[in-house]
């Protein structure tokens, strides 16, 4: 059998695999937002973990950090595992807050909760706009690296845009079919096929003849690469901020809202402490520090090809398996992101079209665009446009430099009033895209600080020049979260 | 628990400032110096993380009573 029909075959049965798991989840839907983006709140510890690793873990996790392992060492190693036991910690500190107010208000979007605590439409407009932003430009990254895996590992036999184009069809038809049940159901099996795949590549590599003593070759090959300087503090914290942050981002917050109860949300957070820097992280960066002795030599986005590199020198037909790993690890996080960018679409854009709309013509629109969404960015992804990673990566700082401030007045500081929150969104989200895509870096720091240092100037300026807001809508949420955090109610003003 | 969560933030951001050393000198059970910091750094992190479970354990039912109370809670 040769390579490409390997590919064909693994890919095939993968896919097979995902859409009978949709057609699993479709059996089980109803046609109601709640039901269709969120599961019904449904999810259990096991689901609900899975879905968190497995959509945070991207593409980019697969190839991007590996190849960023080689170049920089346990520099980048360093960042990579703080942020990765930031963010499980995030979903005790907010998860757990955001899973409260969920219950109470029927949040199923960010903007949702935003625009009921604020009482403000411009708020809700605003920050789904801003969620399309992020969203839309990191999704494309997925099917980008979809596409090229299929064509690199065919060697083209296999086209990029055949590639891209079955990665678009089978992720497109579970998610319209089945919503969030065939997405978390999907991400159970991608995210432990990808897991699993990353573990036995770092244990595989001390296999082979020059995999023995891997990271003392490494460090004659190249010596320098053992300096913990090599990412420079700037990025270093840029990075830990960006993604320790990143429940923030849209997808990954309405995870917070589907958790079947109060003990989901926190056994999940334990578990993903594990999951997150352990099983996830440390294999990453075997895979890539032991690369740099047995592949010398690689510069730049070549370092990116190190998995496919590896398996065409010494074990070809693994790397049919692999690309399914890849596909898994690219599909749980554009699977999920589709389906967010959806509902802000639907449950925050499509009411001011049809404000009377019911639950099943809101559940129809959201599947109309899962669909209508895949389409559009197949075809912008076709072009191969250089600079989605740089929108990607400004996209994720803009939404996680502007969420910040209305999540903080929301979840925890009750002084912070609309304008302050607007004034927060805004200068931090703008900041952080003009230090991307205008000036990029200023002082060598990375753009989401830039926009979480200006946009809290701004936020905390404004918090104290303008009113809160009325003492009856903050004891609504933070009276509700003093007792459910702390057992203690709060009286009166 | 914060402040252990500011120690490890701080020996990673100092780690990466060069304030332990460049190389990979010594050699830890095969492991570079760094990279054995990191590690050790990092489990003591996991363990601190996984505390909040215990911290936390009151939280669950905390939260239903006060959704309860509210008459408007569950789904």
């Amino acid at each position: 059998m040769s390579v490409t029909a390997a590919v064909i075959l693994v890919t095939a049965i993968y896919s097979a695999i995902c859409l009978w798991i949709g057609y699993y989840g479709w059996k089980r839907t109803q046609l109601t937002p709640v039901d269709y983006f969120l599961a019904g709140r449904s999810l259990g510890t096991f689901v609900l973990s899975l879905t968190f690793i497995a959509t945070y873990a991207s593409l980019w996790t697969f190839y991007g950090a590996v190849g960023a392992n080689y170049r920089l060492g346990p520099s980048f190693m360093s960042a990579m595992i703080t942020w990765n036991l930031i963010w499980p910690l995030m979903i005790w500190v907010m998860g757990t807050r955001l899973w409260v107010l969920g219950q109470r208000f029927g949040c199923i979007t960010p903007s949702d909760l935003f625009a009921e605590y604020y009482q403000s439409e411009a708020m809700r407009v605003l920050t789904s706009v801003v969620g399309i932003i992020a969203l839309i430009p990191y999704m494309s990254i997925q099917l980008l690296g979809g596409g090229l895996a299929f064509e690199v590992a065919t060697g083209k036999a296999i086209p990029f845009w055949a590639g891209a184009l079955f990665m678009a069809a089978v992720m497109m038809v579970y998610t319209f079919v089945g919503g969030l049940r065939a997405v978390a159901w999907t991400d159970v099996f991608q995210g432990i096929f990808f897991l699993a795949v990353m573990v036995a590549l770092s244990v595989w590599i001390f296999g082979i003849p020059e995999g023995g003593n891997a990271f003392r070759a490494s460090a004659t090959a190249n010596p320098k690469l053992f300096d913990p300087t090599n990412f420079g503090w700037g990025q270093w914290l840029g990075f830990v901020c960006t993604w320790g942050l990143s429940p923030l981002l849209p997808h990954l917050m309405q995870r917070c809202f589907m958790a079947r109860s109060a003990r989901v949300i926190t056994r999940t957070a334990a578990s993903l402490a594990i999951l997150s820097p352990w099983v996830q992280t440390v294999p990453v960066m075997i895979v890539g520090v032991a690369a740099v002795s047995i592949l010398p030599g690689l510069k730049g986005g070549a370092t990116d090809a190190i998995i496919p590199l590896l398996l065409a020198k010494y074990a070809p037909y693994v790397g049919a398996v692999v690309v399914a790993g890849a596909f898994a690890a690219g599909m749980s996080t554009l699977d999920s992101q589709l389906l967010s960018a959806s509902s802000l679409v639907t449950r925050d854009l499509y009411r001011y079209v049809r404000p009377g709309a019911d639950d099943k013509e809101q559940a129809r629109v959201g599947q109309l665009f899962v669909a209508v969404v895949t389409v559009v960015m197949y075809l912008f992804v076709l072009t191969k446009p250089g600079f989605i990673v740089v929108l990607g990566t400004a996209g994720a700082g803009i939404a996680i430099a502007g969420y910040l401030f209305p999540a903080i007045g929301v979840l925890f500081w009750p002084r912070a009033g609309r304008v302050a929150a607007l004034g927060g969104l805004v200068a931090g989200g703008l900041t952080a895209f003009l230090t991307f895509a205008v000036w990029q870096f200023p002082l060598g720091l990375h753009n989401t600080l830039w926009g979480i240092l200006v946009g809290a100037v701004v936020f905390l300026v404004l918090a104290y020049a303008t009113r809160p807001l009325p003492y009856p809508q903050q004891a609504r949420f933070h009276g509700l979260l003093a007792d459910a955090i702390a057992g203690v109610r709060k009286a009166g003003p | 628990m914060w402040a252990c969560i500011v120690v490890w933030f701080a020996i990673q951001l100092l780690m990466n400032l060069g304030v332990f050393g460049r190389g990979s000198e010594p050699w830890i059970l095969g492991i570079p110096f760094p990279l054995f910091v990191n590690l050790i750094v990092t489990l003591c992190a996991t363990a601190v993380t996984l505390a909040l479970n215990r911290l936390w354990q009151d939280f669950p039912e905390r939260a239903e009573d006060a959704l309860r109370r509210e008459g408007e809670g569950g789904r």
